[in-house]
């Protein structure tokens, strides 16, 4: 009756979601993503109309969407809600991650051998430079991932557990990476032969990508290589043939004029914005004059709203400073469309999306 | 690094790249934190009796399912001699993930 489970029976996947090692720890995370959705769903919106009410008592102006970090933090420091929210957010962050990395190292020396079986079954798919460097700013363990996305050799099966938690169920079978895809500005003249997804993580994108453009090749590029590699394996699965580099988003190493459509899904909110500048003129540089690039992230400063509600600030504000997101209000701050055209590409459109996200399309101008 | 973000803005770039900061550098949102702790005991607790709940679900549902469980049969079930170290083990171990946290207060 009570003998434990072995964890090496095979639990297989449900679609294109890989099943925990155990049912008791799919039960434990679906309970921390439900822990989420309560946080997110049920508690943030009382703090915020707690937050309002403070700063309208406070007779402060648009309801204290303009107040300067330090003050907000200080006008949310007595309500008790507010120490709660960040716990709960903070503790069902790192229970989670405990969780997943505890269930998937009973396995480990499965997991790298399945990598390294993919790498053999496809060596012309996966492209990697033994004398890569990582750049220190790419180190952080975002969303407090354990070892982040360079220093864990399993980073990627961490992250698409991980992922499926943060997502609170909307993107298990890759929804939103399908959604995504569609959002992908084609050039004009219709010609894809080559699309690249950069900052592609464990590749979802890039999948959807194939999906939408069957007849073009279609690359993943990402810093991560224990991303990279689980992606390739997870394309391998499912038959599909795109390619990975393993690289940076600032210097491909592809050729000038090489891709037709670029995508970048929430990379830039994930890295410093002194490299914005660089990474849009490399995307630049390897599109083909006419060839699109969409970005696809969280709504910046030129998503219309003139300022954030107080609540989202305050949110906004806890991420960088509890949960590891270093870089994302410097891209908030960001006007897209704006870096996008100082960097000599012409914006095509920019608009929310039918998710929490929104997208940006711009072109290579076309040669006169 | 992250210089220019800072200029941007007044967000925080944090201390030390890949290490998970050391438990002594925990933030504490609460008036003590204890408190804080108690919050990670009382989420575990949560995770540990909903994964129970869960799995009595799946096993009731498979067992009644083939014919295999009679209604009252789990209330009128005693374990014997030979089960007993293991769950005891089971019980032992819970306790240890359940209180761990407390255990890491500094
Ligand atoms: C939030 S994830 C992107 C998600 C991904 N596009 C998807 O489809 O799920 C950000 C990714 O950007 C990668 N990254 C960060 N800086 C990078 C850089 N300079 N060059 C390439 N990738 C980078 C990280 O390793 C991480 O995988």
């Amino acid at each position: 009756m009570n003998t434990p489970v072995s964890r090496s029976i095979d639990r297989c996947m449900q679609g294109v979601l890989p099943r925990t090692p155990t049912l008791e720890d799919e039960s434990q995370l679906a309970f921390y993503e439900t822990v989420r959705n309560f946080a997110i769903g049920e508690m943030f919106p009382r703090l915020s109309q707690q937050l309002v009410a403070r700063a309208d008592a406070a007779k402060l102006p648009d309801h204290g969407a303009r107040l300067p970090l330090r003050q907000l933090r200080a006008l949310a420091e007595p309500l008790p809600l507010s120490g709660a929210w960040k716990r709960v957010m903070r503790s069902q962050q790192q229970l989670a991650w405990d969780k997943i990395r505890s269930s998937l190292l009973a396995n480990a020396a499965r997991y790298e051998a399945e990598l390294d079986a993919a790498e053999c079954a496809h060596p012309e798919r996966i492209h990697c430079d033994p004398q890569f460097v990582t750049p220190d700013y790419a180190k952080f363990p975002i969303h407090l991932q354990p070892g982040g996305y360079v220093g864990d050799t399993l980073a990627g099966y961490v992250f698409h557990h991980g992922t499926k938690v943060f997502y609170q169920g909307f993107n298990d079978q890759d929804e939103l990476h399908i959604l995504n895809a569609q959002h992908v500005r084609a050039p004009a003249d219709g010609k894809v032969r080559r699309v690249l997804d950069v900052g592609c993580s464990i590749g979802q994108g890039t999948t959807a990508l194939k999906q939408r453009f069957p007849a073009a090749e279609v690359w993943g590029l990402d810093v991560g290589l224990p991303l990279v590699r689980y992606a390739h394996k997870r394309a391998v699965d499912q038959g599909v043939e795109v390619h990975f580099k393993h690289g940076l988003a600032e210097d491909t190493g592809f050729p000038d004029g090489h891709f037709d459509v670029v995508l970048a899904y929430i990379l830039f909110h994930e890295v410093p914005a002194r490299l914005f500048d660089s990474i849009v003129t490399e995307v630049r540089r390897v599109l083909r004059p006419g060839g699109t690039f969409t970005i696809i992230d969280a709504p910046a400063a030129n998503s219309g709203s003139d300022t954030l509600a107080a609540g989202n600030r305050f949110w906004l504000d806890f991420d960088s400073q509890y949960n590891c997101e270093p870089y994302s209000p410097a891209f908030v701050a960001t006007d897209v469309p704006e870096l996008l055209q100082r960097n000599g590409l012409e914006v095509l459109h920019s608009g929310a999306m039918p998710s929490f996200l929104w997208h940006t399309q711009a072109q290579k101008p076309a040669i006169k | 690094m992250g210089t220019t973000m800072q200029q941007d803005v007044d967000g925080v770039v944090p201390k030390s790249p890949i290490d998970m900061p050391p438990d002594r550098d925990e933030p504490a949102f609460l008036p003590h934190p204890l408190m804080d702790r108690l919050v990670d005991v009382a989420l575990s607790l949560g995770a540990e009796l909903y994964a129970e709940r869960d799995r009595r679900r799946t096993l009731e549902a498979i067992l009644v399912e083939q014919g295999v469980l009679a209604a009252d049969a789990i209330e009128l079930h005693r374990f014997n001699e030979a089960e007993q170290p293991s769950r005891d083990a089971d019980r032992i171990a819970f306790v240890q993930r359940l209180y761990g946290a407390l255990n890491k207060l500094q």
